[in-house]
């Protein structure tokens, strides 16, 4: 990681517009590497369009994300398994 | 799907040269947690827009929402936001973040590191312990260049209680008049602060990478539980 990481944190608000469940908190299992971390933790790259995400133990990319007005690019198969947590109210099955 | 809000502005307050706070009425706003940040949008008269994302630095308990803003020159928010005044608006969507939160249900020993304008996600985490009668003892060391660049100086003062800490380190004052901590967070100090908690600290750290790596790494070799290590960054990558 160089020091202009930020972390997932960043891309809450632009996931949040895809997802209905908060993503910071959501589990994210390596495709490369197999570490799991929540996105709120991976490092985050914002110099490009957009954002991208890595992992933070082999720097792999797990997500790209951008969006330009109404249209959103979403490129997600760095991460082989997401984890997501539903709202207490959702949580029957 | 987050909704994007108008804020007006009710209140401006100078918290250093460069750094203001604004309150703000946010209609339609559905409450937060401490630690959350909010997306600030701002569009030209041609339709280009310029996003960026600020850390909430009110109590959750409180009526109006404040949001510290550190005027980066080169930025392309960040002047603008400074310079507003009572009554101007500006459309704001959020809370985001269900990361770096703290809420006072939490019963743990908290230790909150800020390094410069990482201080304002933890000013909300403090002010929610003191205003909603937390029992977690909460401890902030907080890493500022000079005196001038303390933010909420007058306020952190006032918190400090029997179950609240505040320890202030500047790292490049010229004044002999601070009588306060000199240097920066260093393992030694972090040594003494994790010892008391048997394990069981709960941490918090926001600033610049660098400074957020590094308190974290110390952390951790110092056997706090990574898990228990919650970590916000930023950096002139995502400011102005």
């Amino acid at each position: 990681m160089d020091s202009t990481a930020l972390d997932g944190n960043v891309a809450a608000g632009i996931l949040a517009n895809i997802f209905y469940p908060e993503m910071t908190v959501a589990a994210t299992s390596c495709a490369h590497c197999g570490a799991t971390r929540q996105l709120g933790e991976l490092d985050a790259y914002v110099h490009s369009p957009g954002v991208i995400l890595r992992c933070t133990s082999c720097e792999a990319v797990l997500l790209r994300v951008m969006q330009n007005h109404n249209r959103v690019w979403l490129d997600m198969r760095g991460i082989s398994l997401l984890q997501l947590e539903l709202p207490e109210e959702d949580a029957s099955p | 799907m987050l909704n994007w809000l108008v804020a007006t502005v009710t209140k401006t307050i100078n918290e250093t040269p460069d750094s203001v706070s604004l309150m703000l009425d946010v209609l339609g706003w559905p409450g937060h947690r401490a630690g959350q940040h909010v997306d600030v949008r701002l569009t030209a008269d041609d339709g280009y827009t310029a996003e960026r994302s600020y850390s909430i630095a009110s109590s959750p308990s409180s009526n109006e929402l404040e949001l510290t803003i550190v005027r980066l020159d080169e930025g392309e928010v960040s002047p603008y936001l400074t310079g507003l005044a009572v009554g101007d608006q500006f459309e704001l969507r959020g809370p985001i973040g269900g990361y770096f939160v703290w809420d006072n249900t939490e019963t743990r020993p908290v230790l909150l590191l800020g390094g410069g304008s990482g201080v304002v996600p933890l000013m909300s985490m403090l002010r929610c312990n003191a205003e909603l009668g937390s029992t977690a003892h909460m401890r902030i060391v907080y890493s500022s260049r000079t005196q001038d660049d303390i933010l909420y100086r007058d306020e952190l003062a006032a918190l400090s209680s029997d179950t609240r800490d505040v320890i202030i380190t500047l790292s490049r004052e010229p004044s002999s008049q601070w009588s306060g901590r000199r240097g920066r967070i260093d393992r030694e100090l972090l040594s003494r602060l994790t010892n008391v908690a048997e394990g069981n600290l709960l941490c918090f750290v926001c600033g610049p990478t660098p400074f957020v790596e590094a308190m974290a790494d110390t952390l951790v070799a110092l056997g706090t539980n990574p898990n228990n290590v919650k970590t916000e960054r930023f950096g002139p990558t995502n400011g102005g």
